[in-house]
């Protein structure tokens, strides 16, 4: 389970339909608590797609906002981190496409960004393999590994057919194993 | 289940196992006190909120300037195109030649330098005639530059290597190694000329130590500055007799001197993951640490083997701030190492 998402089920107060309530009412208050709880888990996801601090930073501005302006969409209370997660995750596959466009243009800078808080060398280590992935593959594998996507949702995403989607992620499965040694550590 | 299957399944499962230890990341700060105003969202519906100045006084000439920008771009197309940028180079033998002879490049307080050479390629702007890329964007202080590169002309080869697209030249220089000298070939107006880079190492300002894993930066220079340490004589890579499996095996314990890391150990390259052999910038050096210390301690841990201190600086990912005893001599040094 992705530690993220485990915080998501953490964080899941009883008041979410109060705060859901608030956020309706555009009361400001209740925007900010929810960006100041949740900016980090969203920069995160949104990170690990765009692979650029920046950027990731930008459209976690725009994918809040985003939240802000569609909150009287969401309908389950219980689905309010879920639903926000799904609209950062939009967000970031839409930035891409834009990212792509002005590729070769930019000088590619590979930059990190702070970690939230300690975390294992295990985590980091993935990190770096995940973002070595080509690009195909590392989306297909965060979308379905760490956002829990199932293939025919991918598949709409992307506009892909569930079966490439599966293919790649086994694909993107075996460079990881290859690439962290697994296979070797259990050899 | 048969038994070729199994370790490939351990290995699925430990895949999935370290999927839960992804690390979470601290969203860079922004100003959110307008998050949520009727001014933020009104601005944002207009998608000017980053161009217009919160509180200043020039507020409505940004906007007029970018309303004006937007008509010009929708007009003109220029919004979905990538520019072709074909300028003339300037270069010339001369200009290079003076150049090189002072080659005080470095830049200091670059805050994001991985893999940072300051180019640009257009990989869609291959020249036909030459095999080779375009450099569209040229960091004024990048080593090319200040040998002066222009944009516009066309990098053909990166140590002896054809680059054809950008992709293709971060893969050359992510081989690379600090203190490493390279040639980076450019084609100005049909002149081919070579310019000597030299690979380093640069301690990052404002990331995390241990998540970046940038090789080297490019800094035009034939000679070693005075005064310079090159860091790749501080540290080395660790050689392969040193690997036992993952681990290093410290070879250079000397008599004597038992129960102790010696900073010799710690390779610059390679220090830090032993399975991905990724190069990791080393805040150790400006951090005060010096070739021949003998780390005792490292954030309160007893360092009595290069094992035990790789694990210790495993787990301080994320920390700020590493204390480090040494024996320095006769004495023995607390130093506090910033880590990020």
């Amino acid at each position: 389970m992705d530690p993220i998402q485990a915080e998501h089920r953490e964080m899941r107060p009883s008041g979410n339909r109060e705060l859901i309530e608030r956020l309706r009412r555009g009361e400001a208050e209740a925007q900010r608590e929810l960006y100041v709880s949740q900016k980090d888990a969203v920069f995160s996801a949104i990170y690990r797609l765009v692979q650029n601090t920046s950027d990731a930073a930008d459209l976690t501005h725009d994918a809040f906002i985003s939240a802000f302006e569609r909150i009287g969409q969401l309908e389950d209370p219980a689905a309010l981190y879920g639903w926000l997660r799904k609209l950062a995750t939009r967000r970031a596959l839409e930035g891409i496409r834009l990212i792509d466009r002005r590729r070769g243009l930019l000088n590619r800078r590979h930059s990190g960004p702070t970690f939230a808080r300690p975390c294992s060398l295990d985590g980091v280590e993935l990190e770096a393999a995940i973002s070595r992935l080509p690009e195909k593959l590392r989306i297909i594998f965060l979308l379905h590994a760490v956002e829990g996507y199932q293939h025919s949702e991918i598949a709409d995403e992307l506009g892909i057919t569930p079966v490439a989607s599966r293919a790649r992620l086994g694909r993107a499965r075996k460079k990881l194993i290859e690439a962290l040694r697994l296979n070797q550590e259990h050899g | 289940m048969s038994e070729d299957h199994r370790p490939e399944n351990q290995s699925e499962k430990r895949l999935d196992q370290m999927i839960g230890s992804l690390p979470v990341y601290r969203a860079p700060e922004r100003d959110i006190s307008e998050i949520g105003s009727a001014t933020y969202v009104a601005n944002r519906r207009v998608g000017l909120q980053r161009l217009i100045p919160r509180s200043s006084k020039h507020r409505w000439a940004t906007v007029l300037g970018s309303a004006a920008l937007w008509l010009f771009i929708t007009l003109v197309g220029v919004g979905d195109k990538v520019p072709t940028v074909r300028l003339p180079g300037k270069l010339s033998i001369a200009d290079l030649d003076a150049a090189l002879i002072d080659p005080t490049t470095t830049r200091a307080g670059v805050e994001d330098p991985l893999l940072w050479i300051g180019a640009g390629l257009c990989a869609d702007e291959i020249s036909p005639e030459v095999e080779g890329a375009y450099l569209c964007v040229l960091d004024p202080e990048s080593a090319l530059a200040e040998a002066g590169v222009t944009a516009g002309a066309v990098l053909t080869g990166f140590n002896l290597k054809t680059v054809r697209t950008e992709d293709e030249l971060l893969a050359h220089i992510s081989d690379l190694r600090p203190g490493e000298s390279v040639q980076v070939e450019v084609a100005v107006e049909d002149v081919m000329i070579t310019v000597q880079v030299v690979a380093e190492m640069r301690t990052l300002n404002g990331y995390p130590f241990g998540f970046e894993w940038s090789p080297a930066l490019l800094t035009h220079t034939n000679t070693p500055r005075p005064g310079e340490i090159n860091p790749s004589e501080i540290f080395r890579t660790a050689t392969q007799e040193e690997y036992d499996g993952d681990e290093v095996v410290g070879d250079r314990m000397p008599a004597g001197l038992e129960g102790v890391a010696v900073i010799a150990e710690v390779a610059a390259g390679r220090w830090e993951s032993m399975r991905l052999l990724r190069h990791f910038p080393n805040p150790f050096v400006p951090g005060g640490l010096k070739l021949g210390d003998l780390v005792l301690t490292y954030n309160h841990e007893p360092t009595p083997t290069i094992v035990a201190l790789l694990e210790a600086i495993g787990s301080t990912y994320g920390y700020e701030t590493v204390e480090v005893k040494v024996q320095r001599g006769p004495t023995q040094v607390l130093l506090s190492i910033p880590l990020s």
